[in-house]
């Protein structure tokens, strides 16, 4: 019998840990997520459900560490050549059993990714946050806060509007940051996360790199307050609310890296979101591929297995090949980023251009194979009985975030056409 | 009559209570669900079940055939059909699927009075009683092992057998998934095979003994329609629960279903136009001035919605207008229902992907309850998978059009 281990995977460049880590996560996913997930969008604003599973996963078996540094107790991954496919690997088996909860978990280390990573560790911050993340069996969250009320995807096209659209300001006040803004929808706000990377400009309006600042705030600071989680379509396990932030002053070398450099680096976050959603993606399609494969041999069509029956098989063709074709490609996407020796800089517009692509592409196969599994599987496919559908809500966000799918494709025409004016 | 000037529909199809009904039902919109909606949500109990109290016994669509001492033009339904389920989706996609179920149910009443079948006395009644009736529609489906496939209706099975004993007619099924509203219905209006296979259109009244609906199902769409499994334990009938048998009748009422179905799906894609297109005149993208409508790449995705759904009301409304023909003995009955299958699969066809691409636009505010968009498209993905098993409509178009025999 075929299992989803049966979609092909890079196999000579995995990473080392691959196998151990799928494993773990695996097992977590199927005694503490899959077993529940479908009550967790009624769990929505108080997380009773899934606030265990998080901390079985993050916490106790330690999977908060992973970028920092070992001799700071973290597991070293932002210092090796594989961060990205061992990344794809966990977001992928975490995403199988809910999506929602592979947003939550991978986020924490988004901001994490401008300070832990080779070639730009920085080094005095990892020792700051290293004991928030690494100290302690209780999940630990951290957020990302670009998007504004104004709009996220101006904010994410950085090759164009090179952030002046940002409107959280960073004033250096003798050697602190003063930050004012509004930001919303970070994964991890609605007063989850502890930590927030804060996208902010020192000079707002401009277009120089040099004004471009990122700034790591405690989400404890006097002068930072949140709402409530908003409620949406799905990804309940994903709190999202606004941030304000109200003179809210941090020490100055809380800032990422400083002028020019924090933008560069921050496309190479954009560069790990593209690749984290691909991953969000495949597991989904993986686990969808398991609930059809059931569903399709039990139910009966025309007096044979649903599956037996020419018509539907080309359906299912159709959803495996997308599958297959996602898999091999959000790899190669992840070792695009483990070797920049031999694909360029992570945080080159090449790169993002690519992720962007592949990124793109990944959600809309998979949402329009999503999309022909639920009316295959008919009343069965739309109900909260067999997931199916629950994937299909939590899924469309990843299309719809990062900026939405037209910035995606602007900064892909933009980088293979040379278009210059967009 | 809504965005008439926008996506227009011959108006010769439409008659002057048509256009007055349209009124109605957008009054009611406004103050029963829109007004009311953001403080409510998707509450059965505070907003849609009175809304539905109103829109069905004040409103009175639920006695739009009882009303008039019979003398209901059965030619003009259709068009009136559909207009409602397109208005009230408008303001609210689950409430408009249970009136599409209703509407087949009045329809039935009209057809029983031409063809001498007598619906029954207690049935008519309780559709001028001031409590709303749910009227849930029990169709086949795909089998479980062993279950034998009807080649009458594609290979699907029947959810409920009806056997003949001596004394009278027995219902069964187990786990039967109706339509819509199987936790609330008041009666079922049930698609069943006899004894040979033959398929007998019935009506289960909820209070009928043995008839077990199980608790809710949570619900992906279609607040309004809380749906459960329904077991019929050899639940007794009499004979004038039986309102028809065989294939002709059958396929009116499934024109009926699908054509309104199909105009449920318009409407809430009509109210995701209004959203998005508020989103369009205030947005700004690209930096400052930038409205967002009058972005290149924007508009063009906004020219294929908009023609997408102008087609799709077109259809939606010639569905109507077709049964009306073939009721005036206009039309060969195969082609009509070939043309109202084809229809209906390319209006949801047109709706799912018509409100993906309006959510893509707009971005995590589309995703967000708050802007209600969301709600609509999780609305029109629930109501197509109940309303298409895709493999069949495919397999009726093939026989219907190339001749295809076997499948
Ligand atoms: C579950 C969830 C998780 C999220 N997580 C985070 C997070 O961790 N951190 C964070 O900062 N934000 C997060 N967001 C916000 C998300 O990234 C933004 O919604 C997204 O970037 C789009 O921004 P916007 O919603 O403001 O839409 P806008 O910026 O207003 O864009 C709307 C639409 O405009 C169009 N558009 C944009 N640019 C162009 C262009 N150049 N040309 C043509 N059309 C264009 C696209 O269709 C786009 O979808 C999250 C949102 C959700 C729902």
């Amino acid at each position: 019998m075929r299992t989803l281990d049966d979609f092909s995977r890079p196999v000579e460049y995995l990473s080392p840990l691959d196998k151990y880590l799928g494993m773990i996560v695996r097992d977590w996913a199927e005694k503490h997520v899959i077993p529940y997930r479908r009550s967790f969008d009624e769990d929505w604003q108080e997380h009773e459900l899934i606030e265990p599973a998080f901390k079985r996963l993050m916490g106790e078996l330690g999977f908060q560490r992973i970028l920092f540094p070992e001799d700071l107790g973290g597991w070293g991954l932002g210092h090796s050549d594989y961060l990205g496919t061992g990344a794809f690997r966990i977001l992928e088996e975490v995403a199988r059993a809910d999506s929602g909860m592979a947003v939550a978990f991978g986020v924490i280390f988004w901001p994490l990714l401008m300070i832990c990573v080779e070639p730009h560790v920085n080094r005095r911050l990892c020792e700051e946050f290293a004991p928030m993340f690494c100290g302690t069996s209780e999940p630990v969250f951290a957020a990302n806060a670009m998007t504004e009320p104004q709009g996220g995807a101006d904010i994410e096209n950085l090759e164009v509007l090179k952030g002046s659209t940002i409107q959280t300001t960073a004033r250096l006040e003798g050697d602190e940051w003063v930050i004012n803004g509004h930001k919303l929808w970070p994964t991890n706000s609605g007063g989850v996360a502890r930590l927030f990377g804060v996208v902010c400009t020192t000079n707002p309006g401009s277009t120089d790199p040099n004004d471009f600042a990122f700034i790591f705030v405690p989400a404890d600071t006097p002068g930072v307050t949140q709402s409530p989680p908003y409620q949406k379509a799905g990804m309940a396990a994903d709190k999202n609310g606004d941030i304000w932030l109200e003179n809210v002053r941090v020490p100055s070398w809380y800032r990422a890296h400083g002028p020019g450099d924090d933008l560069k680096y921050f496309k190479e976050v954009i560069s790990f979101g593209n690749m984290g959603s691909v991953a969000f993606v495949c597991g989904v399609m993986l686990n969808v591929y398991e609930i059809l494969y059931d569903y399709c041999s039990n139910t009966y069509f025309r007096g044979k297995p649903l599956k037996e029956n020419d018509d539907v098989a080309g359906v299912l063709a159709d959803i495996a090949s997308s599958l297959q074709v996602i898999r091999l490609t959000g790899y190669q996407l992840a070792r695009m980023l483990d070797r920049p020796d031999l694909y360029g800089d992570r945080w080159s517009n090449e790169i993002v251009a690519k992720g962007r692509a592949i990124k793109y592409f990944a959600c809309d196969r998979a949402l329009e194979e999503l999309g022909k599994a639920v009316k295959l599987m008919g009343a069965c496919g739309s109900d909260r009985v067999c997931d199916v559908e629950k994937h299909w809500r939590d899924l469309k966000i990843v299309q719809l975030w990062m900026g939405g799918k037209q910035l995606c494709q602007m900064e892909v025409a933009r980088w293979f056409f040379d278009c210059e004016t967009l | 009559m809504r965005h008439l000037d926008v996506f227009p529909v011959p108006r010769e199809w439409l008659s002057e209570s048509d256009i007055a009904l349209s009124e109605t039902i957008e009054n009611w919109a406004e103050k029963e669900v829109i007004q009311k909606r953001l403080s409510l949500r998707e509450s059965y109990d505070s907003l849609l079940l009175p809304a539905m109290k109103s829109l069905f016994c004040d409103v009175g669509l639920q006695k739009i055939v009882v009303s008039e001492d019979g003398e209901y033009d059965k030619a003009a339904y259709p068009i009136t059909a559909v207009l409602a389920c397109e208005h009230t989706a408008m303001a609210d996609t689950g409430i408009s699927a249970l009136l599409s179920n209703l509407l087949v149910f009045e329809y039935l009443i009209l057809w029983s009075r031409d063809c001498g079948c007598k619906i029954p006395d207690e049935l008519l009644k309780i559709l001028e009683k001031e409590k709303p009736v749910i009227c849930s529609l029990v169709l086949p489906m795909y089998g479980r092992k062993g279950q034998k496939p009807q080649k009458r209706l594609n290979g699907l099975c029947y959810q409920v057998e009806i056997q003949t004993e001596n004394s009278g007619f027995f219902v069964t099924g187990s786990g039967v998934r109706p339509q819509v509203s199987g936790h609330d219905a008041s009666v079922y209006l049930v698609l069943a095979g006899d004894n040979n296979g033959e398929p007998v259109l019935l009506v289960v009244p909820r209070e009928a003994r043995g008839v077990l609906p199980g608790e809710p199902l949570k619900s992906t769409g279609l607040a309004a329609s809380r749906n459960a499994d329904v077991d019929f334990n050899d639940v007794e009938i009499g004979e004038e629960y039986i309102v028809a048998r065989g294939d002709e009748y059958l396929s009116h009422l499934q024109n009926l279903y699908y054509a309104t179905s199909a105009a449920a799906a318009l409407g809430a894609v009509l109210a995701c136009f209004d959203i998005h297109r508020e989103w369009g005149n205030t947005r700004v993208i690209k930096g400052k001035r930038n409205i967002f409508k009058e972005n290149p790449l924007v508009a063009s995705l906004m020219g294929t919605i908009a023609s997408r759904i102008a087609s799709a009301r077109f259809l939606v409304y010639g569905m109507g207008k077709m049964i009306a023909d073939l009721l005036h003995g206009k039309l060969p009955a195969a082609s009509a229902s070939f043309f109202i299958s084809a229809a209906t699969a390319h209006v949801f066809e047109i709706a799912t992907t018509c409100v993906d691409n309006m959510m893509e636009h707009m971005a995590s505010a589309g995703y967000a309850t708050e802007w209600n968009l969301e709600r609509y498209w999780r609305d029109i993905k629930t109501l197509e998978s109940y309303v298409l098993p895709g493999t069949v409509l495919n397999m009726r178009a093939a026989s219907h059009s190339y001749g295809v025999k076997n499948l």
